[in-house]
């Protein structure tokens, strides 16, 4: 029994194209699910109606089997934190946090306890009688963590609230806050555009594309089987290699598709996927799953090999990033660890994968379209 | 940079030198003239010269009465104005400044064509038989008021307004989302935090007030006489610059210590909008 249930809400504006399209999404108490997509994607808006600062033109919002579509902001008990912490500038860090409690009509003694309580929890004990002016950016959104959920609130949303942080911190902050929620068993709706932070954090992510979402699912469902090249292409790095389908085999769990790729043997895929035989199509391989063969080996029969030439290596730490370029034109990026690389620019290589590791998709977007939205 | 181009306000100091601060101190020490002693006795003896003592409680009411009501109607308007977006502010802001641009006397003058016995609205009441007499509504402390709030009315909203643009819209909202209702979030929130802005329009809106002197002169009766109009007559009737002299002193002094006090408490910077 899910208990918040977003129900084929929908936001439309007089002047431009509808900001949210038809959002459908059941949460499990306790669950914390992250909107993510690219700026204007729509998941900020769908979690300021959730937090009723902006009424849906349609559909229903309910939490516990009650529509809440149309509860002013003060009567839903939820719990907010935004990215610019919000703090109340003229209130001590002590009065900020007592304030949901002051407004729900506590006594002193109680808010004082709770307040202190909701300090040690996000580790500022003694930071009480400061002013939010006193406090670093990290101090100031662990004030705005505590004052949203002090009140125990039914749910808490999240708007992009790591946003303004410096790498170091967001990384602690992001199990700070993941750490509370699960202890809090707290419902969690959590906005971000940064996908590492929402593959960390989520028990499942819901992806925003114009207004839409585009595939919901856990971490590991959306990383290894995106449903469509935005997908593919906004979380993680993928590299889109187009393809036409020989073949068919209908079968369960899946169709088995022999593909041909250009300057490459048949490749036999196995996907769920429905695309009919004749038609092009797009196989996604993420570039950690591609390894470099300096001369050409025979491929095993689950694997894939295509020719390639390197052109660049970028050193990036723990890994290298090698840019190839495939006889089409077209670049792929491979990942390998750095201490491995024995490879040069212009070196003509092999680029093999394991067949289970491609996603085919229908050809159904320019996938350059797809990056640039990404970026 | 900024130490080698400050010749550039050489001319408006030398100016204001000259033209402004000169005289007013000649004008000042004028009392002190004969002996610094004399004109501290001099000065003793205004403060407790009860003709004086009434010009100056009047003074004070006056500006206090018309302070509090053009802040009372300037809060709501600039409230309005500092939740606008941004670029709709400007047309606004047109229509507020706009009287600022218009002839004191032309404004002072169309009040006493409103409101003399064979002004507009006592005619127009007449003729709709709803009165038989004409009231008076010129020549009293009302007249003085009405025409003194309209002429500070935009500088209460200005001053108001830029504190008020400064505090951030999501402020109110996040009070919202934990519990206040919307009231509750601007008592708890807005108000407090626009208070700055507030004490300082009340602040300048009453040392304006002090010194006012067309609109009392031409709106008042001779019981509502003002300091300004006090002065005047000192110099213009009587020739007697001392006493003129004197009564200024007492009118800088209380504005002086009026700044000394906001001071204290609040940055004097919130007294100009365009410090941020």
């Amino acid at each position: 029994m899910s208990y918040l249930s977003l129900i084929d809400v929908e936001k439309t504006y007089a002047s431009s194209a509808p900001a949210v399209r038809h959002v459908s999404l059941e949460i499990e108490r306790g669950e914390f699910v992250t909107f993510l997509g690219p700026s204007g994607s729509g998941k900020t808006t769908t979690l300021s109606m959730v937090a009723g600062f902006i009424l849906p033109s349609s559909g229903r919002i309910e939490v516990g089997g009650q529509d809440i579509t149309h509860v002013p902001p003060h009567q839903r008990n939820i719990g907010m934190v935004f990215q610019d912490y919000s703090l109340f500038p003229h209130m001590t860090v002590e009065e900020n946090i007592a304030f949901p409690l002051r407004m729900r009509g506590m006594s002193k003694r109680d808010i004082t306890s709770r307040a202190g309580e909701a300090l040690e929890i996000v580790g500022l004990s003694g930071f009480g009688h400061r002013l939010p002016v006193q406090l670093s950016g990290g101090q100031q959104q662990r004030v705005a963590i505590a004052r949203a959920i002090v009140y125990r609130p039914a749910i808490l949303l999240m708007d992009e609230p790591l946003g303004a942080l410096d790498r170091l911190l967001r990384d602690r902050l992001q199990l700070e806050i993941k750490q509370i929620q699960r202890e809090m068993g707290i419902t969690t709706l959590y906005v971000t555009h940064d996908q590492g932070e929402a593959l960390t954090m989520s028990d499942r992510i819901c992806v925003f594309n114009e207004g839409e979402v585009v595939q919901v699912g856990t971490p590991s469902s959306i990383y290894e089987k995106p449903s469509n090249v935005f997908v593919a292409g906004f979380v993680g790095e993928s590299n889109f290699l187009e393809c036409r389908v020989l073949t068919r085999k209908s079968g369960s769990p899946g169709n088995t598709y022999v593909l041909a790729f250009p300057d490459s043997a048949p490749v036999t895929v196995q996907s769920e996927c429905i695309l009919p035989v004749h038609s092009e199509a797009i196989a996604v391989v993420r570039p950690e799953h591609i390894r470099v063969e300096p001369t050409f080996i025979q491929p095993q029969p689950a694997e894939a090999a295509i020719q390639a030439t390197i052109r660049d290596i970028i050193y990036r730490g723990e890994s290298s990033s090698l840019q190839a370029v495939l006889r089409s034109g077209q670049t792929v990026t491979v990942r390998i660890p750095s201490r491995s690389v024995v490879l040069s620019p212009n070196q003509e290589v092999h680029l093999v994968w394991e067949t289970r590791d491609t996603v085919l998709l229908p050809n159904d977007k320019r996938p350059e379209a797809v990056i640039e939205a990404a970026e | 940079m900024l130490r080698k181009s400050s010749w550039l306000i050489a001319p408006c100091l030398a100016y204001m030198l000259v033209m402004y601060v000169t005289p007013a101190l000649i004008m000042l020490y004028s009392p002190f003239q004969i002996s610094v002693e004399s004109g501290f006795t001099a000065l003793g003896e205004a403060l407790v010269e009860p003709s004086y003592q009434r010009v100056m409680m009047t003074t004070f009411r006056t500006a206090l009465v018309v302070t509090v009501l053009a802040v009372l109607l300037g809060y709501p308007t600039a409230y309005y104005l500092s939740r606008l977006p941004s670029e709709k502010v400007g047309k606004y802001m047109l229509l507020i400044m706009f009287p600022l641009w218009t002839s004191l006397l032309v404004r002072t003058y169309a009040w006493i064509a409103l409101l003399q016995d064979s002004g507009v609205i006592n005619s127009t009441l007449m003729s709709a038989n709803l009165i038989s007499n004409p009231i008076r509504l010129l020549y009293n402390s009302g007249s003085v008021a009405i025409g003194m709030v309209q002429i500070l009315l935009p500088y209460a909203i200005i001053t108001m307004y830029s504190v008020m643009v400064g505090i951030k819209p999501r402020l109110s909202q996040t009070a919202q989302v934990l519990g206040a209702s919307p009231t509750r979030a601007f008592w708890h929130i807005f108000l407090p935090l626009s208070l700055p802005g507030l004490s300082a329009a009340c602040l300048l809106l009453f040392i304006m007030g002090l010194g006012f002197f067309v609109t009392p002169a031409l709106l008042g009766g001779r019981r509502d006489m003002m300091v300004g109009t006090l002065i005047q007559q000192q110099v213009v009737l009587l020739g007697d610059w001392d006493s003129a002299s004197l009564l200024s002193i007492m009118l800088l002094a209380a504005t002086i210590i009026l700044l000394f006090v906001y001071s204290r408490f609040a940055r004097l910077e919130n007294l100009v909008p365009a410090s941020k």
